[in-house]
């Protein structure tokens, strides 16, 4: 049963791969649903043994690697983390698929997307029940390369591509770092299984065999730990190597929904969930982690608030979300993180998938700037729209609620600098994220219509294959977080069993009781605050269609007091330098983007033409190898050939050289040989083969022996 | 007249000498006397009864146009009976192991197999020469008594025993080719041929003489058997300068024979001077025999000849080795055996130049002689290695050279018209392989094979045997040659593939025209087609291991039996 | 030098003697003679007369033939005498070595013989 959690997605993958074109639209996208959703009840059953019932679950397949010491098994782990994680992929790809289903069904190319969708839940799957860390690094990889296709779903698409390889690119840098700290594991460590890391975990902490670089001792747990979260840099788009994930958003929704909302991002988090043992060794690791997730939070909240495309104002709320479950992680909170994942995963592909309707509605339309007034045309999107944004700002009692206000608890009550800086980057985030989803709400329903009238008219509500995936995830935004709050997070549950590690000090829980009220009250207030300036700035004076019949019947009552100050703030804003540049700044996402781009790819493509192919590859190489050697042999081969004289003398003095050589070999040679250094001789040799290019001759007549009559004997 | 014996003189030995050689003696050369006697004997069959001087006959049969039968067809097939009568005698010899005619001779399981392959390859050669000699009109039976000869020669040769003995025998077979070279009597190039091989054939066989005198002046010994015990209990003082010498001297003799670089300077010209059935047996037999004799002699006689005893500077540890690259080729550099220095000189040069030389040739008979040439170079190093597998590999290879080269020279011996030049109703240029796919395809295929196996490529059959010399190289820690010989098969690649290119893709160039392959040329090249192409099915089945090296044990026995070592 | 080498020691001095020698002769008449060219004594001497042809004609081939010839008799010759001189001690074995060689030769005379190789003309 545990095996086909694994295998089901992949079989539906690779059937519909191979035959989709035999199975039709329909047949594909049926069956790969089918076989997504059966992986997804038995992940709930696998849920309710593991977790419910404390059994983990340890599966050794077959061997994979075996060579002397290194050794890596096909091997799955079903714990406690490994469910939740199992129970989150399948139910929101389950819910992907069928959504999918229907908003890519005048699409050609379905099989094809379904079973891109099903290869990346396999990969994903395989990602969270690795056993060592090759497996995972091959589930890594596989979701890597599953986004990629995905991102370039539309491949005919220049945009899409250059996002695809973007994101591809970026995400390689991450594997990197964490290709090298699975490398550094296994030279520490000399395994790579995660059992046996994770029990040795406490006697590298303190630090019996540093790395020595360069003369200086590095901590062994310390520079692995930094290496393994680099790789969860690139895959949950952290500061630095978050550029590919606005991007990203040039495939179509429903893989937004499922990548880049609900779990491929979450993988560099769980990364770092499962490494528990080694990042709680690892003090620097863990403050380096903390912020980093913090700046990544503040960062993207404050790109995400003057962004004008519906889906990357959500891209960014992601990228904010995950800064929160990074830095919770740090704070050595890892449940706190997975079940902030978990709402997450909820909430956000609710938002997503409801963009996606709304933009389905719209006719393809994603410009934030160009919808409003949508409230009346599509209420249910409306409403989903609402319950994900609250759940998404903590509105109170949602599933949001309960994990960011833990998060920023915990983040407050940290004794350590970086803690309190956590702290502070989250709540101004949360007056952010509050601000910019408002905004999001009211510039697409609330606000005045700004399209044409066709769009309108055409405008429709969502069907009904989209309309129940919604319904699910807004039940699951609704409720979950208060279901699972005490089971996850509440005080002294053992439900994540083993799998998540913390020191004993480092477990500070208890202390969120003593927080100042400010403290405890200063996320709703931001809420709060955020909501209301997002209605004060976005309410230049709203118009409400009435009617969707061909005359649209709109208000038009004089300015109130929210229309006339935000009309103030226009006006005010568009005036001042400051507030231009500061915007500028926000909008082109902190000219991170010119940077990258300027600084390191234009100077690593120009290296790689000028340098690396034209003067070393296709000049030093080649005249060092093909070019230089035949041309000197071919002129090598000439000299040898004018040996070859005809004359007899010629050649009986061949052989009397011959004999003298041989002679001096036998003889002398021993004598010189311990003065001489062989290795000269033979640069010598090989230099006078290779580098003398001449131009490139024609074999010359081969040498004949004279046609007179010997002359000279 | 005889006179009876004086009382006081009684002829011991006499007796004991009758006893002796009348017993067995003959008996174990029995194939060779036969060999020899068939020679003699179709040499007055065909003096008496072969004219082509009419110039200087009657002018009663002139003017009566009757001709006097030209015999070289007829006599040749008598000759290819001979050969097989002598095979048969071999093989059925019941005395084996022997050392007959006061030590002069000797008989044991290598040289058998020695034997067995020179009777074969001079009974294909001639095989594959027939249709070729009658359409040049070679039309002189001796030249089929030349090659009877030469053969018979080099048995003798291969199981000699003494230094004397060798001497006679390679004599003998050298005169002989010297007149084959120039058989052809009508053109220059042959002649040519014939007098560059005799006169450094003379200076070679000069030189060998030289060294077997400086080796029993310095020795007073002659007999292969002695001097290996001579050499195998030196002391660390005893100074063997005179008969090192000797030895490189025999050396070098012999190297020119088989054309070994730097004695190879004779052998383009007189390859390619020569008719092509002569060249044909010249690339292929007397190297069996000369390199038969090379185990026998370097591996036992001198084996033990170390320059450590003949030089009082003592080496120890070569200084400043402590890299791999140095401990790489110091087995080279500081052997202490001379005769492995001076093979693997000459392996090395062979081995280059033989790939460098062909890459600029536009003959084709030039071309397989710089091929033959570095072909003896891979010979050369199974025979440096000095332990049992490489000179198993050196077999493995001879044989697998034989069956190539047979191929290849039928192929060049294949009967051919041309269109516009008469006079040249031979293959003489590259070019002229032109075309060969559209004109006669399953030529063209053996052709491609044979090529592709001489280029060393796997699993044909020239792989295997390089493959069995390199690994025997590299268990000796000799990495220099074994890198080296792997180069030389990377560069010869070159032309023989240049060779396949031509004849499958080149435009028509000569209009050569391949006529029908004679019935017996078409066996021996079916034959050996398929041994090339099959070997891989079981190449160890080419190790005729058990006796061969049951017979080169016993020798390293009796070797270190007497100097008390291991082996 | 070693004692194997003292053999040679005659053959060196032998060597060092003819060489001395005929340095010597050819030294003593380089230096010590005079040269006084003149077309006349320098021109080949034929009897008296002018030259009538360069003297490096070529030959028949037949006067190598015959000594060709004469060499393998005569050394044939040659290796009768000792045998002649023993035979009475190496009785009927000697005498059968003997004969298998002359036999041997005979069948050579016998090739040459019927290939024309005794006519002259």
């Amino acid at each position: 049963m545990y095996l086909c959690i694994v295998l089901f997605p992949l079989v539906g993958s690779l059937c519909t791969g191979i035959f989709g074109r035999f199975l039709g639209y329909r047949g594909a996208a049926v069956f790969t649903t089918c076989f997504v959703f059966f992986a997804f009840l038995l992940s709930c059953s696998a849920f309710y043994e593991v977790a419910l019932c404390a059994s983990p679950c340890y599966i050794k397949l077959s061997p994979w690697f075996m060579s002397e010491m290194f050794d890596a098994y096909w091997g799955f782990l079903f714990d406690s983390l490994t469910v939740v994680m199992c129970v989150v992929v399948t139910l929101v790809s389950t819910l992907v698929h069928m959504y999918g289903i229907s908003y890519m069904e005048k699409d050609p190319h379905i099989p094809r997307f379904m079973c891109y969708l099903s290869i990346f839940t396999f990969f994903m799957l395989m990602l969270v029940t690795a056993d060592n860390y090759i497996e995972m690094f091959l589930g890594w990889e596989g979701v890597g390369l599953a986004s990629y296709l995905l991102i370039n779903f539309w491949y005919t698409r220049l945009q899409a591509n250059k996002a695809a390889i973007k994101a591809m690119l970026i995400n390689r840098v991450g594997d990197f770092g964490l290709a090298l700290g699975i490398m550094g594991i296994y030279y520490i460590f000399k395994t790579v299984d995660f059992s046996v890391v994770f029990a040795c975990a406490a006697h590298f902490a303190a630090n019996p065999a540093p790395f020595v670089f360069c003369n200086i001792e590095f901590s062994t747990l310390n520079t692995i730990c930094i290496l393994l979260f680099i790789g969860a840099v690139g895959k949950s788009a952290q500061l630095g190597l978050h550029a590919w994930l606005p991007d990203a958003m040039e495939g179509p929704t429903p893989v937004s929904a499922l990548i880049h909302a609900a779990t491929m991002v979450c993988s560099g988090v769980f990364l770092i969930a499962r490494c528990s043992p080694l990042f709680e060794h690892a003090p620097t690791a863990g403050i380096l982690v903390t912020l980093v997730g913090a700046m990544t939070c503040l960062f993207a909240a404050t790109t995400g608030l003057v962004q004008n495309d519906l889906k990357r104002v959500i891209a960014y709320s992601t990228c904010s979300q995950l800064g929160y479950m990074v830095l919770a992680c740090g704070l050595s909170n890892y449940s706190v993180g997975i079940f902030h994942l978990m709402n997450h995963a909820f909430f956000k592909a609710l938002l997503f998938l409801s963009a996606g309707s709304v933009i389905h509605a719209l006719s393809d339309e994603q410009d934030m700037r160009k919808m409003g007034g949508l409230a009346r045309l599509i209420p249910f999107t409306y409403c989903m729209m609402c319950i994900g944004s609250l759940s998404l700002v903590g509105f109170p009692f949602l599933t949001g609620f309960y994990s960011k206000e833990v998060i920023l608890e915990c983040a407050a009550v940290n004794y350590t600098v970086s803690g309190h800086f956590a702290y502070w980057c989250g709540a101004t985030c949360v007056l952010f994220t509050s601000y910019y989803s408002f905004r999001c709400i009211f510039l697409t329903f609330s606000c005045k219509g700004q399209s044409s009238k066709q769009l309108f008219k055409n405008a429709h509500e969502a069907p009904l294959l989209m309309a129940l995936p919604l319904c699910a995830l807004a039940f699951g935004s609704i409720f979950v977080g208060y279901l699972s709050k005490d089971m996850m997070i509440g005080c002294g549950t053992n439900f994540w069993g083993n799998s998540l590690f913390s020191l004993p000090q480092n477990v500070l829980l208890y202390e969120s009781e003593y927080l100042s009220q400010i403290q405890k009250l200063l996320p709703i207030v931001f809420t709060t605050l955020g909501a209301v300036l997002a209605f004060i700035i976005t309410k230049r004076g709203t118009h409400i269609v009435v009617n969707i019949n061909d005359e649209m019947i709109s208000t038009a009552p004089p300015l109130t007091l929210t229309q006339s100050m935000s009309n103030r703030f226009y006006q005010v804003s568009s005036a001042s330098f400051f507030i231009r540049k500061l915007y500028f700044f926000f909008n082109k996402r902190w000219f991170f983007d010119k940077v990258y781009n300027d600084l390191i790819a234009q100077k690593v493509i120009s290296f790689g033409y000028k340098i690396s192919f034209k003067t070393i590859d296709k000049g030093l190489l080649e005249v060092l190898g093909p070019l230089g050697v035949s041309n000197t042999l071919l002129k090598f081969v000439q000299q040898i050939s004018r040996l070859q004289s005809g004359f007899i003398f010629n050649y009986a003095l061949m052989m009397l050289l011959g004999i003298a050589i041989l002679v001096f070999l036998v003889f002398f040679f021993p004598m010189f040989y311990p003065i001489i250094d062989i290795r000269i001789v033979f640069i010598l040799i090989i230099s006078g083969l290779m580098v003398s290019p001449g131009p490139k001759g024609e074999v010359a007549p081969g040498c004949e022996p004279s046609e007179q009559p010997l002359a000279s004997t | 007249m005889v006179q009876p014996f004086p009382d006081d003189f009684k002829p011991v030995l006499e007796t004991d000498f009758q006893i002796f050689l009348f017993e067995n003696h003959f008996k174990t050369v029995f194939p060779e006397i036969f060999c020899l006697f068939a020679s003699v004997l179709l040499l007055i069959y065909g003096v008496l009864y072969a004219r082509i001087h009419q110039a200087n006959a009657d002018t009663l049969r002139r003017k009566m146009k009757i001709f006097p039968p030209i015999m070289v067809n007829h006599v040749s097939l008598l000759v290819i009976l001979a050969f097989l009568l002598t095979l048969i005698l071999m093989f059925n010899n019941p005395i084996m192991h022997a050392t007959i005619f006061y030590n002069t001779l000797v008989c044991d399981d290598l040289i058998f197999f020695c034997k067995i392959l020179i009777i074969c390859s001079a009974l294909l050669s001639v095989c594959i020469s027939l249709d070729y000699v009658r359409k040049q009109a070679l039309n002189a039976f001796e030249y089929i008594i030349l090659l009877l000869l030469a053969t018979c020669s080099m048995l003798f040769l291969i199981s000699s025993a003494d230094m004397i003995s060798m001497y006679l025998a390679i004599e003998l077979q050298s005169l002989c080719f010297y007149v084959l070279a120039a058989f052809k009597r009508n053109s220059e190039f042959s002649t040519e041929a014939g007098l560059k091989y005799f006169v450094l054939g003379a200076f070679s066989s000069g030189v060998l003489l030289f060294g077997c005198s400086l080796i029993y002046g310095f020795t007073g010994i002659t007999n292969f058997s002695e001097l290996t015990k001579i050499f195998s209990c030196t002391g660390e003082n005893q100074h063997f300068t005179g008969a090192l010498i000797g030895m490189i001297f025999v050396a070098v003799g012999f190297l020119f024979k088989i054309t070994a670089v730097p004695f190879h300077t004779w052998a383009p010209d007189v390859y390619e001077g020569s008719p092509t059935s002569v060249t044909a047996f010249f690339a292929i037999t007397p190297k069996i025999a000369i390199l038969g004799l090379f185990v026998r002699l370097f591996e036992s006689s001198f084996y033990d000849l170390n320059t450590e005893a003949a030089f009082s500077l003592q080496l120890g540890t070569t200084q400043g080795v402590s890299t791999t690259f140095n401990k790489l080729l110091s087995m080279e550099f500081t052997s202490t055996l001379p005769w492995q220095k001076i093979f693997l000189f000459c392996s090395i040069a062979s081995m280059i130049v033989g790939a460098l030389g062909a890459m600029n040739q536009k003959k084709i008979k030039r071309l397989l002689a710089y091929s033959s040439i570095g072909h003896v170079g891979y010979f050369l190093i199974g025979l440096c290695c000095g332990t049992v597998e490489g000179i198993q590999a050196l077999l493995i290879n001879l044989i697998i050279y034989l069956v190539m080269t047979i191929n290849i020279f039928a192929i060049i011996l294949s009967p051919v018209r041309r269109d516009f030049v008469h006079s040249v109703q031979r293959i003489k240029y590259i070019s002229d392989l032109s075309v060969l796919f559209k004109t006669n395809p399953i030529l063209a295929i053996t052709l491609a094979v044979n090529f592709f196996s001489m280029a060393g490529l796997p699993p044909l059959a020239g792989f295997w045997g390089k493959y069995y010399l390199l690994f025997s190289a590299f268990s000796c820690e000799l990495y220099l040659v074994a890198i080296v010989g792997g180069l030389a098969t990377v560069l010869s690649c070159v032309y023989y593939i240049r060779l396949v290119h031509i004849s499958y893709f080149e435009k028509i160039q000569n209009r050569l025209i391949f006529e029908r392959v004679p019935k017996i040329n078409g066996w021996i090249l079916a034959i050996t087609f398929f041994f090339i192409l099959f070997l891989f099915v079981s190449p160890g089945a080419t190790r005729r291991s058990t006796s061969i090296t049951r017979s080169l044990l016993q020798r390293i026995e009796i070797r270190d039996h007497i100097t008390d070592r291991h082996a | 030098m070693t004692r194997s080498s003292v053999e040679y020691l005659g053959i060196l001095i032998y060597l060092v003697f003819s060489c001395a020698l005929a340095l010597l002769i050819i030294g003593l008449s380089f230096v010590f003679s005079v040269r006084k060219p003149d077309t006349e004594k320098i021109s080949a001497y034929e009897c008296g007369f002018d030259p009538f042809d360069d003297a490096r004609s070529r030959f028949d081939i037949r006067f190598y033939l015959v000594a060709i010839l004469f060499i393998i008799f005569d050394l044939e010759v040659t290796f009768l005498f000792p045998w002649a001189m023993i035979l009475n001690r190496i009785s009927f074995f000697g005498f059968w070595s003997m004969m298998v060689f002359l036999i041997i030769l005979t069948i050579g005379f016998l090739y040459e013989w019927k290939k024309g190789a005794l006519n002259w003309s």
